[in-house]
């Protein structure tokens, strides 16, 4: 049979493809949710977003895979601004000094968790508040907040504390706006609802027919080299304000809600919040993303990380699937959610895998 | 070279006594008694000597001989008879004889009584170079532009008669007397042109003049040429580089775009793939300005370096001033890209069609009327179009394929033999999108960049008739640029939209033999309106440590303003020659005014009126130039200036930048020789020096003060040599190339306090060889081979862990101080043409890369920096095209 010469769609699409696979891109062999040697994978702090002078309690999910040991983390505030010229989320000094003495760095002591005091001027140093200046009498430039119209602290904890490569968290900052029209600010004032920390509400392993509900530190079995669908799933926060929902929503007060925000109560879902919306000039209401963030210390996931955005409000879970390893062992799983506004939750679970 | 054969002589040893005197005869007497032997007692002495004249027919041959004669001497000296007894041909014999037989001796003694004699002599005829008096001229007239060669044009030159060029456009002078002599070139009812040419003796000089000419009369029976007078070079650069379009577009590797050509010349780094970044002699690419005739232009290259912004049958040619360049050009720190575009054609109709894998092109030029014609082009991009066709679009990571497109158009109408008046405009536009989605949201990606402008030009031209010249060009412009981005969750978006306006009016003219004159008036008033909203990182500054992939950091910021910036510059420049001809100095001078103004002294806030700023700044910039012309092949060259840059509107934001800037300082040395070694092969090298002040540079300041996001602390130095041999005539359609090398260290320091690290774009070492070969029957063929040490890096020396984003942070080691290895690739090139009557199809094959080369373009890491490698441009481009001309 005479074969039928290429389309001139083909020509070029071959020419196309001799062009497109000339740039070549290295590609690693990694698994950014293998967890191969101890390391902290998250930094919690509850609450999740503070004043100055406030305490607040600071807790790792340390991640130790088969066989190693669990430890300690050191822990330090930074004290240092960051300067423009800096493109990481903090001043290099206080990573390059950890482990040491160090002016930048204040030492919170040691633990999985510990409790601090958010830094007296912390919001001088990494808030709207414009700082000392050092040039003479021209007042200083305060620090640009996020997409989320937040502030933080930065937060260094070490498997040791010689230790040269902490892990860096942050702790938001409740330091309120400047800047704002006088009506905006009053909106922002009535509208703005501290973080709260996400919360898996619900951690389920599929295994074949079988779901199982997975608290913290529980275990399921699986055969080697098969696979596993993780749901997890968070509370369905209120996209609309309501008293009596036993969260104190944007638009609520006190007075009309006693229920709800005699103590106000966030919601550890995707919240509602307020923002200065620059290009508007306006503070508008805006819903929280979450992502997702799975890891294990064998085995592989399909997606090291996934997630829900903002735009999609009803979505009040992700789901992962996780293949186990050939041999058998135990396997431990992590999940860590975080929202937007640095807030973050976590469970760990063990995975048994063993031949039927 | 003359040559004159005159006659030594040498008088051999041989000389042969034979006893002259008559016999004494005895009467019947007995035979005498034996008497003693004569005795000669003194040699005949030569006193006169006679030289032969060379043979006249033996001159088309000349050699060294001799002849050997018998020459009877008698007792008073005279010669009374000579006789050849070996022969040296008839000529040689006869000039001998008649030389000889007028010599004249003292007698010869013989026992001290004058006697004759008989002698053998030998006359030697030797050939001798004697000391020229005279030189030879000769050379060939060209039409600039084309490089056609023009016949009938009357050549003149002091001393001799007149000749006319041939069909060639050659001409030649011989045996002239050496020195200073004034050349004047003129057809009939034409303009006379003169200039002057240093003729040594014993050797000849071999000129080529190009003029550019006016269009042909049509209504002339004869084949008369007008020559439009354009006054010389006032000020020929120190540092130059031109090449003519027809040249430039047969150096494989620019797909027949002339203007590309700019990346293979001496001084000029080679881009990173896919930038099309112009950085000269260490200066940052937006330091080097580009103009085409007097309008200046937002860049040379498209999105992605692939083409130039404008056509290239539009473009006659390409200068490149590095640096060190006259007080003509101002408002930047780096070089100077000069775009001079061709005529429109008045004689016919000129189509030309280009298509190839990149972009499809239509230029159409011609007459309209007698006195106006017209040029007009358009091109337009399809290569994204093209390799949208393919599945794999992950090379986008790091080489995003520009859509583009542009046009150009010009109108002139000829106000008289040496005056036009022409209407021109320009536009392009370049957009490149790439987007990589997620699920992983701190994975997602998305990049558009865009960049509009439009350019409108009135150039009028006149040439007065004594070789001044008479230029204004007032012009207007849009730009319109724009990014937005989405980095790792972080949106970015940028904007800036500018209504240019520049006039340009220059009139250079001879004050007298010794002193030429250049005064000119220089103007732009730029407006901005500027947006930006995202990090103070993206985009990325000069000195910010790059590391492939990495996001930008999560604070972000929003402002909007406005800026201006008026420059009036008046310049002026002579061109001295206080010592004769071969010593020019030409000192100039520009005296720059400059007026910013941003609308916000500090960032908006709510109830505060905003203040705006204006600064004002008279920038003095000096420049001083000598060219020496050592010998008639060997030229040196020294050249020193100021030089100020201002503010890009972009750095004048109160939030991302700085409203108080104000001017860039720059000085630059050069100093440089030329040697003309063959006709064809010549050798250039210059060394450079630049030192650059008042830099914007981000602010190290832990705690800046408000509005100071930028200072104006930064510094620059750089130091290096090029060299460059040329090889090729101008006239020749065979072979032209050219090696060119350059050594160089570039360094910036955020201020007068901190250590010198190594500029973004710094190379060490750049070098390019280039070839192209007409290899007859329309074949052409061409090499390119580069070699460019890598860019500098800033390395990885570690990482940590940021839980709030789940990714790794680097940890960086000191600015700059690794690279990327080097860079090396060959490009060929293969062409042939046909030509049928008014018709010429070429078709064309260029293969970039050709040896499959992995060059390395960047630094790739894994996500926990923990393994490193890079990121390989194109393996290699293969480029077919065509172009038809009718």
């Amino acid at each position: 049979m005479k074969r039928l010469p290429p389309s001139p769609r083909t020509l070029l699409a071959s020419l196309a493809g001799v062009l497109s696979t000339s740039a070549c891109i290295p590609e690693f062999d990694e698994d950014a949710s293998l967890v191969a040697e101890p390391r902290i994978l998250a930094v919690r702090a509850e609450p999740a977003e503070s004043e100055e002078n406030e305490s607040v309690e600071l807790a790792a999910l340390i991640a130790i895979p088969e066989g190693g040991a669990t430890f300690a983390p050191a822990w330090a505030f930074c004290s240092a601004p960051k300067p423009l010229t800096e493109l990481g989320p903090v001043a290099q000094p206080c990573i390059e000094d950890f482990g040491n003495e160090s002016p930048v760095l204040n030492d919170l002591g040691s633990g999985a968790s510990i409790d601090a005091v958010v830094p007296d001027g912390a919001c001088r140093v990494f808030g709207p508040i414009p700082p000392d200046a050092t040039s003479g009498d021209a007042s200083a430039r305060p620090v640009d907040p996020d997409d989320t119209g937040g502030f933080y602290q930065p937060v260094l904890a070490g498997i040791s504390r010689d230790d040269d490569t902490p892990a860096f968290g942050r702790v938001r900052l409740s330091c309120g706006l400047t800047g704002l029209a006088p009506d905006e600010a009053i909106k922002y004032r009535l509208g703005y609802r501290r973080n709260e920390n996400p919360m898996i509400e619900k951690l389920v392993a599929r295994v074949g027919e079988e779901r199982i509900v997975l608290e913290e530190g529980q275990s399921f079995t699986l055969a080697p080299g098969s696979q596993v669908t993780f749901e997890v799933s968070w509370s369905d926060c209120p996209r609309e304000p309501r008293c009596g929902d036993q969260v104190c929503s944007p638009g609520e007060e006190r007075a009309e809600c006693p229920d709800d925000c005699s103590e106000p109560r966030g919601c550890t879902g995707a919240e509602t919040y307020a923002v200065f919306d620059r290009d508007a000039r306006e503070v508008v209401l805006q819903r929280e993303g979450i992502s997702v963030a799975w890891y294990s210390d064998v085995g592989g996931f399909s997606v090291p990380e996934n997630g829900v955005a903002a735009s999609d409000p009803e979505t009040t879970g992700e789901t992962n699937t996780w293949t186990a390893p050939t041999s058998e062992r135990d396997s431990r799983v992590w999940v860590v959610v975080r929202d937007e506004r640095g807030g973050v939750g976590f469970r760990s679970v063990i995975a048994n895998v063993r031949a039927p | 070279m003359l040559r004159r054969s005159t006659l030594l002589h040498i008088l051999t040893a041989f000389v042969l006594l034979f006893g002259a005197a008559k016999p004494v005869r005895a009467q019947g007497k007995p035979a005498p008694a034996e008497q003693p032997a004569r005795k000669l007692t003194k040699p005949p002495r030569l006193v006169q000597f006679v030289e032969a004249e060379y043979p006249e027919a033996e001159k088309g041959n000349p050699r060294e001989t001799s002849v050997v004669l018998e020459i009877a001497i008698s007792a008073t000296g005279a010669v009374e008879e000579a006789q050849v007894k070996t022969s040296a041909g008839p000529n040689f014999d006869a000039a001998a004889l008649d030389a000889v037989r007028r010599f004249e001796f003292e007698p010869a003694e013989i026992d001290n009584v004058p006697a004759p004699v008989r002698i053998t002599y030998e006359y030697r005829f030797t050939v001798k170079v004697e000391a020229p008096t005279t030189a030879e001229y000769s050379g060939q007239v060209v039409e600039k532009l084309t490089g056609r060669p023009l016949a009938g044009v009357n050549v003149a030159i002091e001393g001799s008669e007149p000749v006319i060029t041939d069909a060639e456009g050659r001409f030649s002078f011989s045996e002239l007397p050496p020195g200073t002599r004034l050349v004047r070139l003129w057809g009939p009812d034409l303009i006379e042109v003169q200039t002057e040419e240093q003729l040594e003796a014993g050797k000849q000089l071999d000129v080529r003049y190009e003029l550019e000419l006016k269009p042909e009369d049509d209504s002339a029976e004869s084949d008369d040429l007008e020559i439009v007078i354009v006054a010389p070079k006032l000020t020929k650069q120190a540092v130059s580089t031109e090449v003519s379009a027809d040249k430039a577009r047969r150096v494989p590797g620019t797909q027949g775009d002339v203007l590309k050509i700019v990346e293979n010349m001496p001084g000029v780094s080679r881009a990173s793939a896919g930038s099309g970044a112009v950085v000269v002699w260490g200066a940052a690419p937006e330091d080097t300005r580009t103009y085409v005739g007097s309008v200046r232009v937002p860049m040379l290259y498209h999105f992605g370096g692939l083409r130039a912004v404008v056509h290239p049958d539009t473009v006659g040619s390409v200068e490149l001033l590095p640096g060190g360049y006259g007080a003509a050009y101002g408002r930047g720190l780096g070089g100077i890209v000069l775009v001079d575009t061709r005529d429109p054609a008045s004689d016919a109709f000129h189509t030309n069609l280009r298509l190839d894998v990149l972009d499809a092109s239509a230029r159409v030029t011609g007459p309209i009327t007698e006195n106006v014609s017209f040029d007009a082009a358009a091109r337009r991009g399809h290569l994204a179009d093209l390799v949208s066709l393919s599945d794999d679009d992950s090379y986008q990571s790091y080489f995003t394929i520009p859509e583009y497109y542009d046009g150009a158009a010009r109108v002139r109408y000829r106000l008289g033999d040496a005056e036009h008046l022409e209407l021109g405009g320009m536009f392009s536009s370049d957009r490149q999108e790439r987007e990589a989605p997620s699920v992983d949201p701190s994975e997602r990606e998305s990049d558009t960049r865009e960049l509009r402008f439009e350019r409108v030009s009135l150039r009028y031209v006149r040439d007065a008739g004594d070789g001044s010249t008479v230029m204004v060009e007032p012009w207007v412009g849009r730009d319109r640029s724009a990014r937005t981005g989405e980095f790792g969750g972080v949106k970015v978006e940028n904007q800036n939209k500018s209504y240019l306006v520049g006039t340009r009016a220059e009139y250079r003219s001879s004050v007298s033999p010794e002193v030429g004159m250049l005064v000119g008036f220089d103007f732009e008033f730029v407006r901005t309106a500027s947006g930006r909203d995202g990090t103070q990182t993206q985009p990325p500054r000069e000195g910010d440590p790059y590391i492939f992939g990495r996001p930008p950091g999560d604070q972000t910021n929003t402002d909007e303003w406005q800026s201006q910036v008026w420059s009036a510059a008046p310049y002026a420049e002579l061109d001295v020659t206080p010592f004769g001809p071969d010593f020019h100095v030409i000192p100039g001078l520009r005296v720059e005014p400059y007026v910013l103004a941003a609308e916000r002294r500090r960032p908006s806030a709510p109830g505060q009126a905003d203040l705006g700023v204006y600064t004002f700044d008279i920038a003095v910039q000096p420049r001083l130039a000598a060219r020496w012309a050592v010998s008639p092949a060997m030229t040196l060259t020294g050249a020193v200036g100021g030089y100020r840059q201002p503010p890009a509107p972009e750095d004048l934001s109160s939030v991302f930048g700085n409203p108080l800037l104000t001017t860039s300082r720059g000085t630059q040395y050069t100093a440089g020789a030329s040697y003309q070694l063959w006709s064809s092969l010549s050798f250039a090298t210059t060394a450079f020096y630049t030192r650059s002040r008042e830099l914007s540079v981000r602010n190290p300041d832990p705690t800046p003060a408000v509005a100071e996001s930028l200072v104006q602390t930064g510094e620059g130095r750089s130091l290096g040599t090029q060299f460059m041999l040329t090889a090729g005539r101008e006239s020749e359609q065979g072979f032209f190339g050219w090696v060119a090398y350059t050594l160089s260290r570039s360094e910036r320091r955020s201020s007068p306090d901190a250590e010198w690290r190594l500029f973004d774009f710094d190379q060490t070492h750049v070098f390019t060889a280039l070839a192209a070969y007409a290899l007859g029957g329309g074949w052409d063929v061409g090499t390119r081979l580069r070699a460019a040490t890598g860019y500098p890096r800033t390395p990885v020396v570690g990482a940590y862990y940021n839980t709030f984003h789940n990714r790794y942070e680097p940890i960086l080691g000191d600015l700059n101080s690794t690279r990327i290895p080097a860079f090396f690739q060959l490009d060929v090139r293969g062409a042939k043409l046909f030509e049928f009557d008014t018709t010429k199809l070429e078709i064309y094959a260029e293969i970039q890369n050709v040896t499959y080369r992995e060059n390395p373009e960047e630094i790739a890491y894994s996500a926990d920096y923990s393994e490193k490698s890079y990121i390989s441009g194109l393996r290699i481009l293969p480029v077919v095209g065509a172009s038809l001309e009718f």
